[in-house]
């Protein structure tokens, strides 16, 4: 090649890529400052910022400065795109896991178990002891279910360093067993399933298929008869896409199945009492959540501190339990089989539990947690000492 | 602000530079000023007042000092006054904090000091100003007369935060007679987007693995020790390396030519080389300040040591305030002396990779010293890296990094060496818009982290 002809290619190369440089971050200001600001971001599950206030001391402190940038950041054009591209590119570069959230065989998105240090554990198991102590009348049960990282290892990207739940797991049963509580151990049972859809693959909730095994055990453990009634189930919506997909950003185009267990005779309706908000329905499901991004909401409308369920059988059994979100698709297996049951949510619950017991008569205590909260969790000592 | 951030290259960037290239040239200067004025205020507007401070005084001493030049002795003394003023201010922010910890940890006593932030850049406009100042002294250049213009070399946002250490004599000129045109705007460019992706895609990437590696327990294995420091390595030379190409290249955008500041330095075949290669013009700024004032290498064989090792006890120390990099300054001073007096004809016969091999182990465990402030957990980092009181020989967790960071080393193994930016010269040269969608995919990319670096789902509803 001759000289001048690589000249005037390196001209050409400076000329374009200068020009474009140029043209494209004008563009994408002007852009930016045309398009609407965007108020709440679904993906995100938050509030944008919006622009801040312009005030001298703000600026001479360096806070409104600060909050622009977050400003500029939150709304910049095509933000979710940008999330996923990002995603895709660390993909392409080798990497599996992202925020703390691991891509797996079969696009499985598992997120990391990370406890939470070992005197806020103990906290937890002492005031979940002490409470068991102290109402030696009531049969307490656990259940603390293993999240996806633990019955689906061999989904895992290998050697994934990830912490090992059973030890958290079987320490606790000692513990709890000396206290005289009942663990409902589900780890076997949902491993000889685990070629089913136990868990989301975008979600990290259990499925109401991986709650149905659990219920078999259960059932098992507390005496009660689950021959009694059978479940089938129902789809209700196939394009479910879970907080792990948002989390990570991988996978953000898969869309999966939900499922609703219904009695196969039916049975009259039980009333489902939102305590707080001072609603009642007659069903556990609200399926105006279908709509939305978050479909999980579908059980019992998400978290509540309080949820009172009075069914119509012939029992004079109560049940409180006390839970995080995985019990919301695990409660109404429960129904055929108390009169009443109370479900407590510590984050929000800020009533009194021992009045709560006497005055709906509670015999039965369970514990419903899956291990990633429970090893984390800050509220439920409070609920149960106060 | 911080050149890998949207607000500076989708924000600040297009604002200024139109600006700056529709104002007549006589405007240039000023608009320049205040752009980097705001670029520094930004976030932090404290520090401006120093910063200000730093400006006038030396331009103010600048002056002083070349009026006496047929006085060298008062002339001397207004020297010796300028240079402790601006090593005060340094030692101030910067040691002053560090100085009564070691004090207290002697005595063990427990003076009190207030925990005050660094100014940014503080440690390069310093020594920039230093530079201007001892230039003048030893009659290399004459003061800057115009206020305006020396403000703007003091100031200039592009190497305000991290270099390179410009100096006043090499862009005298191009303080007042500089020219902007499409095509340097594309050199420009070219050399931002290229250190942008060193520093996003690179070093940030690296620095998630080195991370995961090392915030364990504490307990590593021998693999991944030896796979932490490599990733260490690696990272802290895309990312220093990153931000002086993004400098020089907005430098080149605004009509400036500043020289290079690293020359692949992980291909040298000795860690001389080496020093001539990483963070030049720091090196050469110890060198012709420090080290040839003291006598350099014309003077006694012991003398001549002592040089070199207060060169480098003081490159150690100006990288951080730390016992730490004064071992790692005082590590590579003993190695520079054992090249000079015994390893220099050995180096030069054995083969170049084995040269380069030499080279990089012992980098690779200088910044393990750079890298634990802690000594215990230096010592410890060490021994594992040899097997004592390691996690065993593997772990699962240097396997799953080795795994999912592979296709990254192999990337970095390749940009650190010259060949993949001599490939990308040669499509250039062939296939000029080939390698202008290259550099483009790259700012896309690059604009996808930078996005991705504000995301915080926020998830608590989740449970």
């Amino acid at each position: 090649m001759k000289k001048s002809r690589r000249n005037y290619n390196y001209r050409s190369f400076c000329k374009s890529t200068g020009l474009l440089f140029a043209l494209l971050l004008i563009l994408v200001l002007i852009l930016n400052l045309l398009l609407p600001d965007r108020g709440f971001s679904p993906r995100e599950n938050r509030v944008l910022a919006s622009s801040p206030e312009l005030s001298l001391s703000q600026v001479l402190s360096g806070k409104y400065e600060t909050k622009y940038e977050t400003y500029v950041n939150d709304q910049f054009l095509l933000r979710d795109f940008w999330v996923t591209t990002k995603a895709t590119a660390d993909y392409l570069l080798g990497r599996r896991e992202e925020n703390g959230v691991y891509l797996g065989k079969d696009r499985y998105l598992m997120e990391a178990f990370q406890p939470a240090g070992q005197d806020r554990i103990d906290a937890t198991t002492d005031a979940v002891t002490a409470f068991a102590k102290k109402h030696s009348d009531l049969n307490h049960y656990s259940l603390i279910v293993p999240t996806a990282v633990n019955i689906l290892q061999s989904k895992l990207p290998a050697h994934a360093p990830v912490q090992n739940q059973n030890s958290y797991l079987d320490s606790l049963k000692t513990s709890l067993s000396e206290a005289g509580i009942t663990s409902i151990d589900v780890r076997k049972t949902l491993s000889e399933h685990d070629n089913e859809t136990l868990y989301y693959h975008t979600d990290h909730h259990w499925t109401t298929l991986g709650a149905y095994y659990a219920y078999h055990e259960a059932a098992e453990v507390m005496n009660l008869d689950h021959t009694r009634v059978s479940f089938h189930s129902e789809p209700v919506s196939y394009s479910f896409q879970g907080t792990l997909s948002a989390k990570s950003g991988f996978c953000s185009a898969d869309k999966e199945e939900l499922d609703v267990y219904f009695p196969d005779e039916s049975v009259p309706s039980s009333v489902v009492n939102y305590v707080d908000e001072q609603k009642k329905t007659a069903s556990f499901y609200d399926t105006s959540h279908l709509k939305e991004r978050d479909k999980y909401a579908l059980f019992f409308d998400g978290n509540h501190a309080q949820i009172k369920i009075s069914t119509p059988v012939d029992s004079d059994r109560s049940l409180l339990v006390l839970k995080d979100s995985y019990a919301n698709c695990f409660v109404p297996f429960l129904t055929p089989y108390y009169r009443t049951i109370i479900m407590i949510d510590p984050r929000y619950y800020y009533g009194d539990l021992e009045q709560l017991i006497q005055v709906e008569n509670i015999q039965d205590v369970l514990y419903l947690y899956n291990a990633n909260t429970f090893f984390t969790d800050t509220s439920l000592h409070i609920v149960l000492t106060s | 602000m911080i050149f890998s951030s949207i607000f500076f290259l989708f924000v600040f960037l297009p604002v200024f530079l139109v600006l700056y290239y529709l104002v007549p040239q006589k405007l240039k200067n000023p608009v320049l000023l205040a752009g980097s004025l705001v670029f520094y205020a930004w976030g932090e507007p404290v520090y401006i007042v120093l910063m200000l401070f730093s400006v006038i005084f030396n331009y103010y001493m600048g002056l002083e000092l070349e009026r006496l030049a047929k006085n060298r002795r008062q002339q001397k003394r207004n020297l010796v006054f300028t240079i402790v003023v601006n090593l005060f201010i340094l030692c101030f922010f910067k040691y002053f904090g560090f100085l009564l910890d070691t004090v207290n940890g002697i005595f063990s006593i427990s003076l009190p000091h207030p925990q005050l932030a660094l100014p940014v850049g503080i440690s390069f406009y310093t020594f920039k100003n230093l530079s201007y100042i001892l230039d003048i002294y030893f009659g290399k250049t004459s003061a800057q007369h115009h206020f305006l213009t020396f403000s703007v070399y003091s100031t200039m946002f592009p190497h305000m935060t991290s270099g390179p250490i410009v100096r006043y004599a090499d862009i005298r000129e191009q303080l007042n007679k500089r020219s902007v045109n499409i095509l340097r705007l594309g050199q420009g460019a070219d050399l931002f987007i290229r250190g942008l992706a060193k520093k996003i895609l690179l070093a940030d990437n690296l620095s998630v693995i080195y991370t995961g590696i090392t915030a364990g327990s504490g307990e590593l294995s021998v693999l991944s020790a030896w796979l932490g420091i490599f990733t260490y390595t690696m990272q802290i030379y895309f990312d220093f390396s990153g931000y002086s190409d993004m400098a020089i290249g907005l430098g080149k955008m605004l009509g400036f030519d500043f020289a290079k500041n690293f020359d692949y330095p992980y291909m040298s075949r000795s860690v001389s080389e080496f020093w001539r290669r990483w963070h030049i013009s720091l090196g050469s700024w110890f060198r012709d300040y420090i080290y040839i004032p003291l006598g350099g290498n014309r003077v006694s064989a012991g003398k001549h040591i002592r040089n070199i090792l207060v060169v480098w006890i003081l490159t150690g120390l100006w990288h951080g305030a730390s016992w730490n990099f004064v071992i790692w300054g005082l590590y590579y001073g003993l190695i520079l002396l054992l090249e000079k007096f015994l390893l220099k004809d050995i180096l030069a016969r054995i083969p170049g990779w084995l040269a380069n091999l030499y080279t990089m182990l012992l980098i690779s465990l200088g910044w393990v010293f750079f890298s634990q402030t802690d000594f215990g957990a230096m010592g410890q980092y060490l021994l594992q890296m040899i097997g004592i009181g390691a996690n065993g020989l593997v772990d699962s967790t240097a396997l799953y990094y080795l795994r999912a960071g592979a296709i990254l080393f192999i990337i970095c193994i390749l940009a650190c060496r010259d060949g993949l930016y001599r490939s990308f010269r040669r499509m250039l040269q062939r296939h000029p818009s080939m390698a202008v969608a290259a550099n483009f995919i790259l700012l896309f990319v690059c604009t996808a982290y930078m996005v991705y670096n504000s995301y915080t789902p926020f998830l608590y509803l989740k449970f």
